[in-house]
Order: C-alpha cells, then structure tokens, then sequence
C-alpha cells in the first residue's frame, strides 16, 4: 500500500531533504511552501498525513492546522508538525491547533521518516 | 502704770481725747516709718490702754481671689487670757470668725469666773471690731478683759482711731503690693533683657535722627562691632552702599510719619565694620518715646536661609532632569511636591497644582496595590515593587516603585517600564526570529548530511565518510553554539520564568540515559542518587540545561574509566542537586573565572575538548533566574563538584 504525505513548509532545502528521505523509503511525497497553498491542495485531493512547519509567512502552521482540523474531512488526519521553535509554548499551541505529532528543527531524516511510518501504521490500523 | 491709765478712761469724754491722743501718736509712729511690729506692737498697746482690755490683737485680713479672706496677726498681747499659741481659747477663734464673717463690730460679755468658757482662760468680755478702709475689710482687733463688760457705745468712739488703723493697714498692704509688683515687673524687665541678650536676631533701636540708640549683642555680632560701638551711629553706616538712596529716603520718612503698611524691606544687605556684606531679613517697628517716633528693627542673618534655598532650587532641577516621578507628600498623603518627570509621566500639566491632592489621587493605580504600599512603608520605612498608574489621559504606565515614609513624610518614586517591557517583548520577539532563521539552514545541511552519510545517495567512500563525520560534528557543534547563545539571550532579557511544577529527579533520569552513550564509549561509571521527588518552580527546558550541562561537562572532563555522581535531595525549603567527577580539576586561578561567558580553561583547550565555553554562565543564569544559587569547588587532579540550591515547590502551590 502507498503513502501520500503533504509536506508543508516554505523553505525549498528543507522541503527537497523531507521528500527525497520520504521518497527513499517508499513514501509520495508532494510538496507546498505556505498554509494557503496547502488548504487548496488538501482540497482537491486525498492524503494520509500533512508534515507542517510552523513558522511560514502568509498563513503560519498553526493557523493551517485550525483551518484545517475544522473540516470534517481533514478533521482526523495525521499532521505532524515541525517547529524551529523549541518554545514549550509553541509545541503547546500546535497541540492546542489540532497536531498529532510534532518534531524539532533540526530533525534527522531518520527519525522523521520513523515518525511518519509510525503515525501511518497508527492510521491504518485504526 | 495701766492702773493709772484705767483710772482714767473712767467717763467717755476722757476716753475720745485718748483716742485722739492716740491717733496722733500712731500717725507719728507710721510716719516715721519705723520698725513696722514696733509700730503695730503700739498701736495694740494703745487700744489696750483705751478700752481698759487686758489681752488683744490686731490682725490683718486679705482677700484671695475666690473672696476667701485670710488673717495674718499682726500684734498680739495674750496675758494668759487666750491661751498659748497652741492650745487657743477657743471661743476667741469663733469670735473671730464671726467679725470676719459679718464685717460688723462684735461685742459679748461671757460672764465671769474662769470655768465660763470652759477653758485656761477667765474671759469675761470680748469685743472684736473690723478695720474698713475704702469700703474693704483690711483687717480686724480683738480685744478681751477678764471681768470688765464692753459698752456698745465704745465702738463708736474708737471709730477714728480703727479708721486711722485701717488706712495704716491698707496703706501697707498698698505699699506691699507696690513692692510686689516693682518685684514682678523688673523680673520681667530681666525676663525680657534675657530674651533680647539670647536671641539670634539683632535688634536695633533707631532715633529720630536714625542714629542707633540701643542694640543687643546679637546685633553687635552680626555687625562685627565691639560691645557698645554701635550706640549712637548712624544705622545707615552698616546699609549696603547701592541700596542707601532708597534706604535713607525710607528711613526718613518712616521715622516722620510711621511705617507705610506696605512698605518694602528696610534693609536687605548689611555691611559689618569689617566690610563683609550679609544678607538680612529685616522687620521693622516703631513705638512712640517722649513723643517721638523710634523704630525697632529686628535683622535676621540669612546667609544660610538662603544657601539652603539655593541648594533646595538646585535640588528641584536635578530631580526636574530626571524622567522618573519624584514626589513627596505629608503622612495623610496630601501632595507638597511633584517633579516634572512625574507629571509627564502621568500627563499632568507642568503647571498644573498639586497642593492637597493626593497621592493615590495623582496616580490613580489601577490595582490599589499604591495603598498596600504606602502602608507596608509606613510601618517598615521603605517598599518596593511594580505597579500600574494610571495617567491623567486614562492611558495605564507599569512602573518600578519605591515608597519611602516616615513619621514625617510619604515619598514616592516611579520609574516608567513601558519602554522596558516593549524591549523585552523586542528582544523575545528577536530570540524567537534569530532561532528560526538560524536553524532553518541548519535543518538541511545536518539533515541532507545523515542522508550522504547512511549512503542511500551513493556509496560513500572511507576518506568521504570521515569528512561527513566532522561535517555532521561541527554541525551538531553549531547547534548547541545557537543554542547556548539564544538562552543565554533569553536570560538577558529578563523577565520571571514560568513556574510549572519541575521535577528534578525525572530530569536526572532524563538527561542521564540522553548520555548513556557518551558515559558508555568513554567507560565513566556514572551513579545517580535521587530522592523519589524533587519538585521545584520554573521553566523545564532551561531546568534540563542546567542538568544537561552539568553532568555533559563532568562526562567531558573525566578521563576514560573515571567516576561520575549526581546527587538529588530534598529538604522541606530546598532541592540540591550535586554533580561531581574525579575528572582533571581546576585551577584555583580559574576557578573564579568559570561562570564567565565563553571562558574556556587551560585543559579544555589543550585537550581539544570541545564546547563553547557558554555552558557554566547558562547553568547560573539559569539557576539565579529561579532563585537559586550555584557553587563549585574543585581540585587538579582530584575532580570537580558542582552543586546547585533552587528552592523547593511548596505542596498546595499550583
């Protein structure tokens, strides 16, 4: 079975390194820069997780991730959030918008695809 | 020789020419102005031998305030008939009462025979007349005889010789209180001389032709002059010589036609016979001497009065330089000054009076917490904390503040923290935004190197392998440098932690298996003893910074196959974590040196053990943050211990 996984994030590096670790271990990867993209994407097709960043410009993680969680068709899946802010209080108001999961920046790729294997099976298994 | 005298009074006519006889003897006794008793002891003798009495007195009386009369005697011839002085007869003291009492003559025959009163003596008749003089009672004769009775008729003869004794009587009771007076008036004349000596205003009398006519010592003082020198020189002598035209025209017309209600000061600057000039505050009177108008002048030396105002003005200017609020009030908190800094700061006019408002009206604070202060101050002398003010445009000012007040005074200073609180929120909002853009590149160059390093983008070769190997530490190197300096940024910008419940003990667990490996590659045998909780306030991520770089250094900084121990205990007050190694040790020379920012010992850089020298400033920024306090002791060669005190989390606090 193959995965679909939105990666969101406004960084084109950071993007490139998440779908090509995803790629390599046999996961689709699509990525978008900001929030507004993402909603529209998210719109038109169907996903099985959504890789967040927080901090974009035009509409922040957190924000994508209300809008989001607001649908009903969005309103269970998986969204692991990345944040360089290693602020408790932001890991706090991503959990209180609505994220399953959240990772550091800097992360491993390692421990991310780990991470999005986990959150996936989690998924499929429910 | 009384015998004869007896005789003779026999019939009244005889007795009127002794009665006058009499009175011509006792004027020329008095005007003689002799031995007063002399006197009185004759004038007793006298009315003795005319009425034929055998014992008497004469006894002055005088009035006190309440109209209660007190007798004083004057005269007295006993002759065993009264008794002794200690024992009376005591009809004689009713007697004299009665005389007292009605003012009238009193005249009773007692019968004879000596048990009559019941006493030691035989009276047989008593009579007892008042001296009247100008219509007062001033005194009083008691005469007495052992058998002979009194005529009523008597009393009325011998009015002009009780007359002539009254005047005698009020005449020295006149004369006494003449003496009496003279006494009290010249001690107030020296109660007065005293007073003008003593005091440090000069007084100057001023004649009519503005010549000095009298002067105290103060007055000498002041004007430099020898005792006495002053008498009779022009008062204008000592005026300032820019200020004598008007002086002399003011001087002139004051002393001819009094002084002008509104009149200007008399003198404002005297010069002393030295030449030295002093400022003066001159008060000027005038009183009326033989016709003639004097002027009284009262100068007061102000040198100082006017030093202390200056240093007041100067003083009011510094604190107006300041845009802190400075103000000061009486106890009740009634306003007597505000400095310019502090009505800007609460967007008063500069202008604007502040008398009588008070000090809870003028900053209006929003939480009340001014009225705890103010009495905290009162009570303990000083107070010091943050509060809200509200200004007079409705606008909130958070300020540091500090009360000060006594018996005497409330003082309040303010210090506005609006801007400090915007650079906080600047410098959050900077740490948060450096952090991002500072990791953000990291991400990819650390993430993008595990990918080459795992070899799913290629085969790596061995020289390839070792490159990405230091690419990947210097990276993670990086991290941790960012890291350090963005919490030490943090720590910069202040502010209280968070006081979310901590537990120590968890965060040993934590940090001790996140260095398992560490301990593991380097053989250090690490024990960790801990209490089952250890819960202290603050903010978790900067509390694991502290543990984390305290046992990472103790790990760096022991030799394979050395020893590490971390300790945990709690107490009801504190929670004391100890971390030690028998690493190298430092210096004593640096260890005074080794919470310094970026500071890095002799060891560190000769063993290339790498770090950023960051770690101890963190641990005690950290811990001073929280309250808490941090030691170390350490000796080369025998190892090192930290150990840090943060105060514990009391049980009940949220």
């Amino acid at each position: 079975m193959s995965y679909k996984v939105l990666v969101v994030d406004d960084d084109p590096d950071v993007r490139r390194l998440v779908q090509m670790k995803l790629r390599l271990t046999g996961i689709e990867a699509v990525p978008v820069s900001n929030g507004i993209e993402a909603l529209m994407v998210l719109d038109q097709a169907d996903f099985d997780l959504v890789i967040l960043d927080i901090m974009m410009p035009e509409m922040d993680g957190i924000e994508t991730c209300r809008r989001l969680r607001a649908q009903e068709r969005l309103s269970a899946i998986p969204v692991l959030m990345l944040t360089a802010r290693a602020q408790l209080t932001d890991i706090e108001r991503g959990f209180e918008a609505g994220a399953t999961d959240y990772m550091v920046k800097p992360f491993s790729p390692r421990e991310l695809s780990d991470r999005v294997v986990g959150l996936l099976s989690q998924e499929g298994a429910a | 020789m009384k015998t004869d005298r007896l005789a003779l009074v026999a019939d009244d006519e005889a007795r009127a020419l002794a009665v006058l006889g009499e009175i011509v003897h006792v004027q020329r006794e008095y005007m003689r102005e002799g031995d007063p008793q002399r006197m009185w002891d004759e004038l007793l003798q006298s009315l003795l031998r005319t009425t034929s009495s055998a014992a008497g007195f004469i006894g002055e009386v005088e009035w006190d305030r309440r109209g209660i009369p007190s007798l004083t005697t004057r005269a007295m011839v006993r002759n065993g008939l009264w008794g002794s002085q200690a024992t009376p007869h005591p009809d004689v003291g009713l007697l004299v009462s009665q005389v007292i009492a009605e003012q009238a003559p009193v005249v009773i025959d007692l019968g004879s025979g000596p048990d009559a009163a019941g006493s030691s003596g035989p009276i047989g008749a008593f009579l007892g007349m008042p001296l009247i003089s100008s219509d007062r009672m001033v005194g009083l004769v008691g005469l007495t005889s052992p058998s002979a009775s009194y005529r009523p008729e008597w009393v009325e003869q011998l009015q002009p010789l009780l007359s002539a004794c009254a005047s005698i009587v009020e005449s020295l009771q006149a004369a006494r209180e003449r003496s009496r007076l003279v006494a009290e008036l010249e001690q107030t004349a020296g109660f007065l001389q005293a007073v003008i000596n003593a005091t440090t205003h000069g007084i100057l009398v001023v004649g009519p032709e503005g010549q000095i006519e009298s002067a105290n010592p103060a007055a000498h003082a002041l004007l430099g002059s020898p005792p006495g020198a002053l008498l009779g020189r022009p008062v204008l002598d000592f005026a300032a010589p820019g200020d004598l035209r008007a002086h002399r025209t003011l001087l002139r017309r004051s002393l001819t036609h009094g002084i002008a209600p509104d009149s200007p000061p008399f003198i404002s600057t005297v010069v002393s016979f030295s030449g030295v000039s002093r400022p003066v505050d001159v008060s000027v009177g005038q009183m009326q001497l033989d016709g003639q108008t004097r002027l009284v002048l009262m100068l007061n030396d102000i040198t100082e009065r006017l030093q202390a105002q200056a240093a007041l003005a100067r003083a009011a200017e510094i604190l107006d330089a300041t845009p802190d609020l400075v103000a000061w009030a009486d106890p009740e908190c009634r306003l007597v000054y505000v400095n310019r800094g502090g009505r800007a700061m609460l967007g008063l006019d500069q202008d604007a009076a502040v008398e009588g408002m008070t000090i809870q009206e003028l900053c209006s604070d929003e939480a009340e917490g001014l009225d705890i202060a103010i009495a905290a101050a009162q009570s303990s002398g000083v107070w010091r904390g943050e509060v809200k003010f509200r200004a007079a445009t409705g606008g909130s000012v958070p300020v540091s503040l500090v009360v000060i007040a006594d018996e005497a005074y409330v003082a309040v200073l303010a210090r506005d923290l609006t801007e400090r609180f915007e650079i906080d929120r600047l410098k959050e909002a900077f740490v948060a935004n450096v952090s991002h853009e500072l990791r953000t590149p990291l991400t990819a160059v650390i993430g993008y190197l595990e990918l080459l390093r795992e070899g799913v983008l290629g085969e790596v070769s061995p020289d390839q392998a070792e490159a990405l190997e230091v690419m990947t530490r210097n990276g993670d190197r990086l991290l941790d440098l960012i890291g350090d300096i963005l919490l030490i940024g943090s720590l910069d910008a202040g502010g209280v932690p968070t006081s979310s419940p901590v537990d120590l003990a968890d965060l040993v667990g934590d940090v001790a298996a996140d260095l398992a490996s560490l301990a593991e590659r380097k053989s250090i045998h690490v024990t960790v003893s801990r209490d089952e909780s250890a819960v202290v306030s603050g903010e978790e991520n900067e509390l694991r910074t502290v543990v984390s770089n305290l046992m990472g250094n103790a790990l760096k900084f022991t030799p394979e196959e050395g020893r590490v121990g971390v300790e945990v205990t709690t107490s009801d007050e504190e929670v004391v974590l100890t971390v030690s190694d028998d690493g190298c040790g430092i210096d004593s020379d640096e260890l005074e040196h080794v919470f310094s920012r970026f500071f890095r010992g002799d060891f560190a850089r000769r063993s290339e053990i790498q770090g950023t020298g960051l770690g101890l400033a963190i641990v005690q920024g950290v811990v001073q943050r929280h309250g808490g306090t941090v030691d170390i002791t350490s000796k080369v060669g025998v190892g090192t211990s930290v150990t840090v005190t943060l105060p514990s989390r009391k049980k009940g606090t949220k």
